[in-house]
């Protein structure tokens, strides 16, 4: 793994990319709101700054370091053809980038996902979700909340096996990672069954190879102490 | 001078501090004259049956006159309707007050205080209500009972118009037509006087000729309506070349007067059906409780009505755009055109008692913002949802009331900034807040006298229903037994993954994860007793 902090271009100066660029760069991401609006129209963020690109030249989104040492690219214009359009020119310049693109409407994930974005975010379909569970079940929505972004003393984290770990071909179920630890297993990507997310419910018995990643809630210090676990065996 | 109290002021203060007076005025008055109130619906149908039987029985005594039967039923129908006109002139005012109002105010002047004044006051607001349209029509349903009078009887049709008052769809109708006066009225005026031009016309031609059909002024009257009215019977018809010109002139005006009168009445319906399906949709509403206000049918909204449609929850949604709301009717929502800032609006879609909530989710924060404050005013209580897009709003609408602020934007930059470290998590995680897939995060409260009440996490074997107990929100701040490891949450304690000793107590809430399958199962085994 580099240390080199990650780039992100967020396309589009409208209140979801502004908010997407601060969120990132709070996070210690680079990042870079790129539209096509002279300079001196946009209010400039605290933590990121602002690029003049037209989207329909290819040159330019080179120059902004499409294909180069960009690692994220969003898509978040308002109009659907542009992000459409942004996504598919960025896929053809970098095919291993993450590509996020923002759906506005129903439809108009699919196309994207078409077009070559690895995500969708549907900002309006998830607000709908939080406000029925915000009337409909306060507490689990509120626990979720604090879960997620990470304000409570509960993480949600990933963690993925690294190579040569001592625990290859260990079974889940003996390993008794939850009770050791105090965490609580949401899933498994499972390399050995594809590249699916299994969630624990299903009941299926894992077996760990390396590669594979753990998706659990617990204490930052539980987390940690699963994470040497998964290096080290012990 | 002091004003003196007399008799009449002396009655009113008593009225006035009687409660059972009012007590009986209020009752009689929600039964009769207030729109909402349970018990007009059936006297309003008591009352529809009855006319309805009066009227056949007038149509039934024609042919068999020697039957008593129908004599009680008038004599009933016509007390009712008496009784009923009478308290309507009861309740149309409060009498007392009028008096107690002059008393006061010659006590106030230092004048004396002129009895027969009152009284005219009192029969001018009485005159006042005896002059509108029902209550003539209230009157001439009781009068014609005096039969000897055999051309009064026609007045017992009158009858029918009492429907108006009890039917709401009639009455509709009628202020439908009633938003049309002017242009009826002008229509009704050029009528008139092309009937008397016409009818003149041809009484003045034909009445003098040999074997002429038109002998009086009504033959021509009513030659000249069958003619303009296109109905044509035949039965009188003229015979000199100048009638038939003024038969010719008469077809051609009637036909334009005839479809000018439909075209009337058919764009007075087209522009008031958004309104009064709306009053319908309210009119339902009135009906219910605890049902939830979407206010705009945007995407959020819409994800968030069908959500609530799938839950079973009852909603309206208001939005002020046409083509919205005819796209959540066609989903089969209850939906009217509306803004959310109209006190008039709210008010009758029951804000400041019936609805539970209200969801404030337009595009717009401004929009928002006033709905919300809106909203507020009416109801100090109401749990509201204020959708916020920019940052700064959502001090603003927590300080206009709104309970819980949603902001679409937010949740994007912070999904987005989490997707970016942990992809895998927030894979699934998307999944579970988007509900892409069919695993989500519930709980299920501990109510006491459950089944789940004072059992412990081991005995509800979760388990093997494939559920994960992420924790338990403890209904008290207090330690438990065997406790594992818990954290302030809010002002309750969350024990997160509580050990199989776990006792649950009353009050608590389960937090679980899982299929929503095995959750419904596991709702619906609770209920049971863990069956």
């Amino acid at each position: 793994m580099s240390t080199r902090p990650k780039r992100a271009l967020v396309f589009g100066c409208n209140p979801v990319g502004r908010e997407v660029a601060n969120q990132l760069a709070l996070r210690g991401v680079e990042v870079t709101l790129c539209d096509d609006l002279p300079v001196d129209e946009v209010r400039p963020g605290a933590h990121w700054g602002y690029r003049r690109v037209d989207i329909t030249a290819d040159d330019e989104l080179r120059m902004v370091g499409i294909g180069g040492d960009v690692d994220y690219l969003f898509a978040l214009f308002n109009e659907e053809a542009s992000n459409v359009f942004l996504v598919l020119s960025a896929r053809a310049l970098a095919s291993g980038m993450q590509i996020i693109g923002l759906s506005l409407s129903a439809d108009s994930e699919n196309k994207l996902l078409a077009a070559g974005a690895s995500n969708v975010i549907d900002p309006y379909a998830i607000s709908g979700r939080k406000i029925f569970r915000v009337i409909r079940r306060p507490d689990a929505s509120q626990l979720l909340d604090h879960v997620i972004f990470g304000d409570a003393n509960l993480k949600l984290a990933e963690l993925h096996v690294p190579e040569g770990t001592p625990l290859e071909g260990r079974k889940l179920s003996e390993l008794e990672i939850e009770e050791r630890f105090n965490l609580m297993l949401l899933g498994i990507v499972d390399r050995g069954r594809g590249n699916q997310f299994f969630f624990a419910t299903v009941g299926i018995d894992h077996a760990i190879d390396s590669d594979d990643v753990l998706v659990v809630i617990g204490s930052r210090e539980a987390i940690e102490a699963l994470r040497g676990f998964l290096s080290r065996g012990e | 001078m002091r004003a003196r109290a007399n008799w009449l002021v002396r009655l009113a203060y008593h009225l006035e501090g009687s409660k059972r007076y009012r007590r009986v005025k209020s009752l009689v008055r929600s039964i009769l004259v207030e729109q909402n109130s349970p018990a007009r619906l059936y006297v309003d149908g008591f009352m529809i049956v009855l006319v309805l039987a009066s009227i056949f029985g007038l149509i039934y005594e024609v042919r068999h006159p020697e039957l008593d039967f129908d004599n009680y039923l008038e004599t009933f129908a016509v007390l009712v309707f008496f009784l009923d006109y009478v308290a309507r002139l009861w309740v149309h005012d409060d009498a007392h007050r009028i008096v107690i109002d002059h008393y006061e105010q010659a006590e106030f002047l230092d004048k004396p205080f002129d009895t027969w004044k009152a009284i005219r006051a009192i029969l001018k607001s009485k005159w006042e209500y005896m002059t509108t349209f029902m209550a003539i029509v209230d009157l001439l349903a009781i009068v014609p009972t005096y039969r000897p009078l055999r051309l009064l009887r026609i007045f017992l049709l009158f009858r029918l118009l009492k429907l108006f008052r009890y039917s709401r769809s009639i009455s509709e109708f009628v202020s439908v037509l009633a938003e049309k006066r002017f242009e009826l009225t002008t229509l009704l005026g050029f009528l008139g006087f092309v009937i008397f031009a016409a009818s003149t016309a041809i009484y003045l031609f034909e009445s003098h000729m040999e074997g002429g059909q038109i002998e009086t002024m009504v033959d021509a009257i009513y030659w000249a309506v069958v003619t303009l009215s296109t109905v044509g019977y035949g039965d009188i018809t003229p015979h000199t070349t100048e009638g038939r010109v003024v038969t010719l002139i008469l077809i051609t005006t009637g036909i334009g007067v005839l479809s000018f009168f439909t075209s009337i009445i058919v764009s007075a319906f087209t522009e008031r059906m958004p309104m009064v399906k709306a009053r319908r949709v309210v009119a339902n509403l009135e009906r219910q409780k605890g049902y939830s206000v979407v206010g705009g049918f945007g995407r959020v909204g819409e994800t968030v009505a069908r959500l609530l449609d799938e839950e079973g929850e009852r909603f309206v949604i208001v939005d002020p755009d046409h083509e919205r709301i005819d796209l959540a009717h066609r989903l089969g929502y209850t939906a009217l055109v509306g803004d959310l800032s109209d006190q008039n609006l709210l008010s009758d879609i029951g804000v400041r008692g019936r609805v539970a909530r209200v969801l404030c989710l337009t595009g717009s924060d401004v929009i928002n913002l006033y709905a919300t404050l809106s909203v507020r005013y009416l109801n100090p209580d109401i749990e509201i949802v204020a959708r916020c897009d920019k940052k700064e709003t959502e001090r603003k609408l927590r300080y206009a009331g709104a309970t819980h602020t949603v902001s679409p934007f937010r949740v994007a930059g912070l999904i987005a900034a989490e997707y970016l470290e942990q992809p895998v998590a927030f894979e699934a995680i998307y999944g579970v807040m988007t509900g892409h897939v069919s695993v989500l995060v519930d709980t299920v409260p501990v109510n006491p006298g459950s089944w789940l009440d004072g059992r412990s996490i081991g005995e509800i074997s979760v388990g093997q229903q494939q559920l994960l107990v992420l924790g338990v929100i403890a209904a008290g701040q207090e330690p438990r037994e065997h406790e594992s490891n818990s954290y302030n949450y809010c002002d309750r304690r969350f024990h997160f993954r509580p050990r199989k000793s776990f006792r649950l107590h009353a009050g608590d809430m389960l937090v679980l994860i899982g299929h929503q399958l095995s959750l419904a199962h596991f709702r619906e085994s609770v209920l049971k007793g863990g069956q």
